[in-house]
């Protein structure tokens, strides 16, 4: 057990019956991937490839698909059609994806702290009885450092800042040795300084070399954020590098005239025609 | 009549020893499920779950007669094992909001227990005792049920204990550990049901719900750990059981109706004086 948790992250999904990486095959793969709500469809014809170690923005008006797109790749729902595949299998084989919920999903009042929440996360990895074991504590630890909750971590999840609770699952994610964080609408409620820690930290993930897929609202975060960006509007608009993805057709397609793209003196700038929705502000 | 004779004096009866035994110990299991219960929104299930085990005593007493009570407990267990997949089934897929169908289940299994158990000539008093308990009646056999079923219901939540915590706080995550959720789901209704049975000789069908939700909604206020809030619910169960049977003596009256207004009791101390949730904390230090 021990020499298996010192190979490392590498061999965090290799256990029991779970998948086998493919080394070459990309993170994320999508294949035609059509997914039908009532006969109704909410992503058509959606493919892409997502390189190990990049971090995806998935950005499109409400309705879009974008939590739809989230699901379908954390292998929560099959789609209707098409093939996905992670590190080169079916994500329902996979271990290593985390799946960061959105704050709604979850019960505050629940009774417990963070560690508790944390240790969550080694659920799968965990000995006989799944008694955490001084490995465990240690990956716990240092996954609560990374996020910088150390001195909170015996605090009831309800005595959390939203910024600090969404720190909190991807401490979760990270105890949980995931080769893919997936982040669902994570800056929602958040305010602008918590907003950025989040943003930092999630930047910080590069570093161990985890996959990371964002669904956002921010157009701007999303440009600026991250390596690759998907256009959605139920299909794909654009995918690829942020600047190759954001022009004003792109733009226009997606949002049907709602936002224009207006060339600023630092760079373009977004607008939002407010009169066209009525919905969440997409601001710059 | 000293403090000591109060407390001491009605154990000198064999069958209040019994029912001391009976009543802590199905205080105690029913406050550890009863946190899965609060905590997963399950509790209109477990009302419903008790009450649809009538029709299952009913049969059992028609077909075994009032010699053989043992019978009695096989057959609440097979009815409400049943229910429990069958609402287990419906949470999980139905075509109509939950709660509804939980109702029209619930209500219609009832009925039919009533309907059943008016065919036999003298049922008032049989039907007393399953709606509100009989815990002066316990046997030693009765006991026996409720020490082997009562621990492996516990021995089962340790077991799965942290599977059960993931799939009730945020099942997203059970289901991207790839855990069998429906397996685990399912078998915490089974288990539901299976102290549902075990107590029913202590509070009956109709206060069921009270002793799987008010010592662990009062434990609930008092502590910010699952384990703890567990352990406390426990204690508060078995003392509830012990001081409702004591009081039940003293003042005649029904024992599973005093149990449950001794739990009752304490949750309302509870929620008045409770440190950081109760009311008068947070009139005092408002957030």
């Amino acid at each position: 057990m021990n020499r298996e948790n010192k190979r490392g992250r590498r061999s965090s999904c290799r256990r029991g019956r779970h998948a086998v990486h493919i080394a070459e095959a990309p993170a994320v793969s999508l294949s035609h991937v059509t997914v039908l709500f009532n006969d109704l469809p909410v992503l058509t014809d959606v493919s892409f490839e997502l390189e190990t170690g990049l971090q995806l923005s998935v950005v499109g008006p409400n309705g879009a698909g974008k939590s739809t797109l989230v699901r379908v790749i954390a292998g929560l729902l099959p789609p209707s059609q098409g093939t996905v595949r992670v590190h080169g299998y079916g994500p329902w084989r996979h271990i290593c994806i985390a799946y960061v919920p959105q704050k709604t999903q979850i019960d505050w009042r629940f009774p417990v702290t963070v560690t508790d929440v944390v240790m969550m996360g080694r659920l799968r990895r965990t000995g006989p009885f799944h008694r955490p074991r001084a490995s465990d504590r240690a990956i716990v630890q240092e996954a609560l450092t990374a996020v910088d909750l150390l001195a909170l971590a015996g605090r009831q999840i309800a005595e959390l800042s939203g910024g600090q609770q969404q720190r909190m699952f991807i401490a979760r994610a990270l105890a949980q040795q995931a080769e893919l964080i997936l982040l669902d609408e994570p800056f929602t409620g958040l305010d602008t300084p918590s907003k950025a820690e989040v943003l930092a930290l999630i930047g910080t993930l590069r570093d161990r070399g985890v996959t990371v897929v964002v669904a956002l609202h921010d157009l701007a975060v999303a440009a600026e954020a991250f390596d690759r960006v998907l256009l959605l509007n139920g299909r794909t608009i654009g995918f690829g590098l942020p600047d190759a993805v954001f022009t004003e057709e792109n733009v226009q397609a997606a949002y049907r005239g709602c936002l224009h793209i207006i060339p600023g003196e630092n760079g373009p700038v977004l607008v939002h025609d407010s009169a066209c929705t009525g919905g969440h502000d997409e601001h710059v | 009549m000293s403090t000591f004779e109060w407390l001491i004096g009605p154990f000198q009866y064999p069958f209040m020893v019994r029912a001391l035994l009976a009543a802590t110990s199905v205080g105690a299991l029913c406050a550890v499920v009863g946190a899965f219960v609060i905590l997963r929104g399950m509790a209109f299930m477990g009302d419903a779950l008790a009450h649809s085990i009538l029709p299952g005593l009913a049969a059992g007493f028609l077909t075994a007669g009032r010699g053989d009570r043992r019978i009695l407990f096989w057959w609440a267990l097979g009815t409400a094992v049943l229910v429990a997949l069958g609402m287990g089934w419906i949470s999980r897929r139905g075509r109509f909001r939950e709660d509804t169908a939980i109702g029209v289940v619930f209500a219609g299994m009832f009925a039919l227990g009533i309907a059943l158990i008016s065919s036999v000539r003298g049922f008032a008093i049989d039907l007393v005792h399953f709606l509100f308990g009989n815990v002066l009646g316990v046997s030693n056999g009765d006991l026996f049920l409720v020490g082997v079923f009562g621990g492996a219901i516990l021995g089962l939540l340790i077991l799965f204990y942290r599977e059960f915590v993931v799939i009730s706080f945020d099942p997203t995550l059970a289901r991207t550990l790839r855990l069998p959720t429906a397996a685990y789901h399912y078998l915490l209704f089974v288990l539901v049901a299976t102290t549902v049975v075990v107590s029913l000789q202590t509070v009956g069908v109709g206060l069921m719900l009270a002793m799987l939700v008010a010592p662990a909604s009062t434990a609930f206020l008092l502590t910010r750990r699952l384990p703890m809030m567990m352990a406390v619910g426990a204690l508060l169960g078995a003392v509830s059981g012990a001081v409702g049977l004591l009081l039940s003596f003293h003042w005649s009256i029904a024992s599973g109706a005093a149990i449950v207004l001794v739990s009752i009791g304490f949750f309302l101390l509870a929620l008045l004086c409770a440190p950081r949730r109760g009311i008068l904390w947070q009139l005092v230090r408002p957030r």
